[in-house]
């Protein structure tokens, strides 16, 4: 446009120029005819007009040229920055009126679900005190540029690398912004895991990643390679069945089988490496590429170990140093009692009885101590043997028969099958039976009955110890078995036990993978009950007899 | 009456399971408070059946019955311990060194003999 300008004010100038020249000359004695003039006039007109089209007039097209150019190159400039970044236009208030089509791809929406809306709702609810600066920044006229965490529409977080530049009126108000944008999720979860795997490295527990095909070593962490003396060359060219590990390969495969199978999630089991005791945890890996990796994560427990040996001996001493004295104090009471010391006067023997039963409820409380600590430190011991059921029994029957006698209840089987075979422990499973048929006894009735019967379905067995009772309330039922839960009060409170009996009962029967519960109305009365997994009878049988003779 | 030797350091047990045992009437009694004292009176009481305490300062039950049985008269006597310490593993390591019963303490004194008797019978 300018250049058009220029030409025609040139060809202005050279028309003066024209007129001027000629007259000029006259002035200084030349003289001109008419046509002379004319033609002069003609000449030096074209020339001057061609001279202003050669300057001029051929870079006045040229220009116009230029601007096309300028034109697509915006144009293409603009198409490179849509497919590259996010572009997002807002109004005054923030409202988004533009949104590209890479910004609504990256964020899951359709342009009709952004535009007229404000541009804070695309940002994650964590950052939105960043949209807040950055609406300040603008407000002041200012850019802004960092990383802002917007949100996808399924909900995910998208990490970008945003400018925010204000778009200001003629009179400098913020008439709005424009935000251009990369998308750096893929580059922020690339550094977090470069985070995670350095700390991994560090941990001080020993990590390794094997192939599940050879069993040689991906990865090690710093812990292994320190244990092991190996560099990372070194490991790479190495295996967890080499010689130095005296790891059986068969028995180590079939070990993680369920996790190639897909039957379990991760395998833990407690392992002694190199005289020391480890926690040993396997899980599976699968790349992208499909390539199946075992992670191997071994914890160091001697600490926890040499914890639990103290613990445990310390246990052993206190059993050892109160029963000594409980031993003396039952036995004499016992001893007079039964008159061994001669006959005693009838209110010295009530007395004596009283102290004699309390002496008995501190050696159950001590018991049951001993009991919940050997359980929670997981060393209750189990000596699990294929055996009939009915024979522990008789033996709780009788060994109850006292007790059921001082509370004045009688004990009836039901249904009991000799055949019935499981897998357990004798004395602890009649330590359980006790404590039922001791509890429905306390919560008797004088005169009262309690039933004792098998049952037997899906090859599960129940022995249900039942009595009539005063029940037990809907609410107390859930917590009967935790710890110290005393729900009721025994007929005779003389007897209150530790609140620890069903505690202890329960997980005795959880640890012989059986199971202990409860069924109970109040006014009715409770049914106690516990059930084993059934034997099978027949192998049971040659089982059991391999079991006496040896 | 069978000859037995007790041995228990804790006095009070001795004279319990002292009574308990004369009032069965079915023992005749040698006690002693050290695994020493039962090694070096074993030879002349000749007892048949020995009945130990399994912690004892000094020598252990199991180091006495151990040092007893290096005697060849003693080879074969039946011996019985007594202990605080009930759990299965600990009875078996008992057993395990020729042990016939194990006797959880505290012990009933009234039942004290016929558990001994069961015990020599079964």
């Amino acid at each position: 446009m300018n250049s058009e300008r220029f030409i025609f004010k040139i060809a202005l100038l050279s028309l003066g120029a024209a007129t001027a020249i000629p007259s000029a000359l006259c002035a200084a004695g030349w003289h001109f005819s008419n046509i002379a003039y004319l033609a002069f006039f003609s000449v030096a007109g074209l020339f001057l007009v061609m001279l202003a089209w050669t300057l001029f007039g051929r870079p006045s097209g040229a220009g116009q040229n230029e601007a096309e150019s300028h034109q697509r190159q915006l144009l293409q400039e603009a198409t490179a920055l849509n497919h590259h970044a996010m572009v997002c236009l807002t109004d005054n208030d923030a409202k988004m009126f533009h949104i590209n089509d890479k910004m609504l791809e990256t964020l899951g929406y359709k342009a009709e679900e952004l535009v007229g809306k404000p541009a804070g709702v695309v940002y994650d609810g964590e950052n939105f005190d960043v949209f807040e600066e950055i609406r300040a920044g603008l407000s002041a006229g200012r850019p802004w540029s960092g990383e802002t965490r917007l949100k996808h529409k399924d909900g995910s977080t998208v990490w970008t690398q945003a400018t925010v530049i204000p778009h200001l009126d003629s009179n400098g108000n913020l008439a709005g912004s424009i935000s251009i944008r990369n998308d750096i999720t893929s580059a922020k979860i690339d550094a977090e895991q470069k985070d995670l795997h350095a700390s991994l490295h560090k941990l001080g527990d020993e990590i390794y990643i094997l192939d599940v095909k050879t069993l040689s070593y991906l990865y090690m962490n710093e812990a292994s390679m320190a244990r092991l003396g190996l560099s990372e060359d070194d490991y790479r060219q190495k295996s967890l069945l080499d010689d130095d590990h005296q790891i059986d390969e068969e028995k180590f495969r079939s070990r993680v089988q369920p996790l190639l199978s897909g039957e379990a999630d991760h395998i833990n089991y407690p392992d002694v490496i190199g005289g020391i005791h480890y926690d040993v945890r396997i899980q599976k890996v699968s790349t992208f590429a499909g390539q199946q990796k075992l992670l191997v994560v071994l914890r160091d427990t001697s600490e926890q170990a040499e914890i639990e040996r103290v613990k445990a001996e310390l246990l052993s001493t206190i059993s050892h140093e109160l029963r000594t004295p409980m031993t003396s104090i039952k036995g004499a009471m016992g001893l007079l009692l039964s008159n061994a010391a001669g006959d005693l006067p009838q209110k010295a023997r009530d007395m004596l009885s009283i102290a004699y039963r309390n002496a008995d409820r501190l050696v159950m409380i001590i018991n049951d101590i001993l009991d919940i600590e050997k359980i929670a430190a997981g060393q209750m011991e189990f000596d699990l043997k294929l055996q009939p059921l009915v024979s522990v029994i008789d033996e709780a029957i009788a060994a109850n028969e006292q007790f059921a006698n001082r509370f004045d209840v009688t004990v009836e089987t039901q249904n009991l099958d000799s055949k019935a075979f499981a897998k357990y422990d004798f004395g602890r499973t009649l330590q359980v039976l006790t404590n039922l048929l001791s509890n429905a006894a306390k919560f008797s009735p004088p005169g009262g009955k309690i039933n004792v019967r098998m049952d037997q379905d899906r090859g599960q067995i129940r022995i249900s110890v039942q009595d009539f009772g005063p029940g037990i309330a809907e609410e107390s039922q859930k917590r009967i078995f935790e710890r110290f839960a005393q729900v009721a009060k025994a007929t005779n409170s003389v007897v209150a036990s530790t609140g620890l009996g069903l505690h202890i009962s329960r997980a005795i029967m959880e640890q012989q993978n059986g199971a202990i519960g409860l069924d109970s109305e109040e006014g009715v009365g409770s049914t106690f009950y516990i059930e084993f997994p059934a034997a099978n009878y027949e192998a049971s049988t040659s089982e059991a007899q391999i079991g006496i003779a040896g | 009456m069978l000859r037995l030797m007790h041995v228990e350091d804790d006095e009070d047990i001795r004279e319990v399971a002292k009574m308990a045992l004369e009032l069965s009437g079915k023992f005749e009694l040698l006690q002693c408070g050290s695994g020493e004292e039962a090694l070096s009176k074993a030879p002349e009481f000749a007892p048949e059946v020995f009945l130990l305490d399994v912690m004892m300062p000094g020598m252990s039950g199991p180091t006495t019955l151990e040092n007893l049985r290096k005697m060849d008269v003693f080879k074969d006597t039946p011996a019985i311990f007594m202990t605080a310490r009930a759990q299965p593993s600990e009875i078996e390591e008992l057993k395990a060194i020729s042990a016939i019963a194990v006797v959880v303490k505290p012990f009933d004194p009234i039942t004290l003999g016929d558990q001994i008797m069961d015990a020599l019978n079964s």
